[in-house]
């Protein structure tokens, strides 16, 4: 470190240029409110406070089959929690008419009846599937990344087969 | 330069303490000064304690995936034999279940630092009321016969209007 300073000294030493000796500028100084920064301040309200653009995530991050499956899981949760939730309100509040009479007064042709098979039938299949892998899961099974992939494709094959069957089977 | 040599080498000289992640200070003994003792021992703790606000949530964590097994037989077994005792049966697992996953939905998306102090807690108390209203609505169904599993078997049977 000795060195290092005596270097720099040496520096300004051959580089000494007499005429910056006097050179002078002049400045003013602006006179503003203090304004105290507000408290409990977290990091990203005051990134917010000075306009700070904020990095990409979702947007850039490669979907892989662990995320995907995994916000598919929750998609499917809520999907079918709608229905059972639309079923029941309506039981609530529908007196004598029933969802079967409300259905078949829609007269769907073969492929909307399908399609709403289909609709029910796939959300239910595959959080039944996933379902079963997640518990593996909390028992402690299945938890490196290679078993993860696997019984990650095998939830996806498991669900194609039996969407298919109880869509067009039943 | 030398300040620098000094403290690498102290990180050097004390490998035990880097690997801690809970020092406590073993107390010290009291001074005695004027036959009056003074304690100087203080726990400190290297890495953060975490707390739960809402108290300890292993009991509710394991009941949740008991429910979840136990729903995975209850569905296909409802669905296969028919019985009024079982619709209601479904009914209830089916609410419980969808509770409690649409609580950890409400309780992850509707945060505090996104949506100010009132709506999380609103949120919570609406799904609450929804479930319950759910219930209701699935177990008049029940008793009138027209029970989740049933309903759904008259859907699939339900022919093309033309």
């Amino acid at each position: 470190m000795a060195l290092c300073l005596a270097r720099n000294f040496c520096y300004r030493a051959i580089n000494f240029n007499p005429s910056q000796l006097n050179s002078s500028r002049y400045v003013s100084l602006k006179v503003v409110k203090n304004i105290p920064p507000p408290q409990n301040e977290r990091y990203d309200e005051r990134g917010a406070r000075f306009k700070r653009p904020i990095s990409p995530h979702l947007s850039i991050y490669q979907p892989q089959i662990t995320s995907v499956l995994s916000i598919s899981h929750r998609m499917t949760g809520v999907a079918l929690s709608a229905y059972i939730i639309g079923a029941g309100i309506t039981g609530l509040m529908g007196g004598d008419s029933s969802i079967i009479s409300t259905i078949e007064g829609w007269q769907l042709g073969a492929a909307s009846l399908t399609a709403l098979k289909f609709s029910i039938a796939f959300p239910f299949v595959y959080h039944y599937f996933n379902g079963i892998r997640h518990l593996l899961w909390d028992v402690g099974f299945f938890l490196n990344v290679k078993e993860i992939y696997v019984t990650g494709y095998a939830v996806l094959f498991a669900t194609f087969i039996a969407t298919i069957a109880l869509t067009f089977y039943f | 330069m030398a300040l620098s040599m000094l403290l690498r080498s102290s990180s050097r000289l004390s490998p035990v303490l880097m690997n801690a992640s809970r020092i406590s200070c073993a107390p010290v003994t009291p001074i005695l000064a004027n036959k009056i003792a003074i304690n100087n021992s203080r726990q400190i703790s290297v890495s953060p304690i975490r707390q739960s606000a809402t108290g300890n949530h292993v009991a509710l964590w394991q009941a949740e995936r008991a429910l979840s097994v136990g729903l995975l037989g209850i569905v296909p077994v409802s669905f296969l034999i028919e019985s009024q005792a079982s619709e209601y049966l479904l009914s209830l697992a089916l609410v419980m279940h969808f509770h409690w996953g649409l609580e950890a939905l409400v309780t992850d998306y509707v945060r505090e630092e996104l949506f100010g102090s009132l709506l999380p807690k609103v949120s919570h108390v609406l799904l609450a009321l929804i479930s319950a209203a759910t219930l209701a609505g699935l177990f008049m169904m029940a008793y009138k016969d027209q029970g989740l599993a049933k309903t759904t078997r008259k859907i699939w049977a339900i022919q093309p209007a033309n």
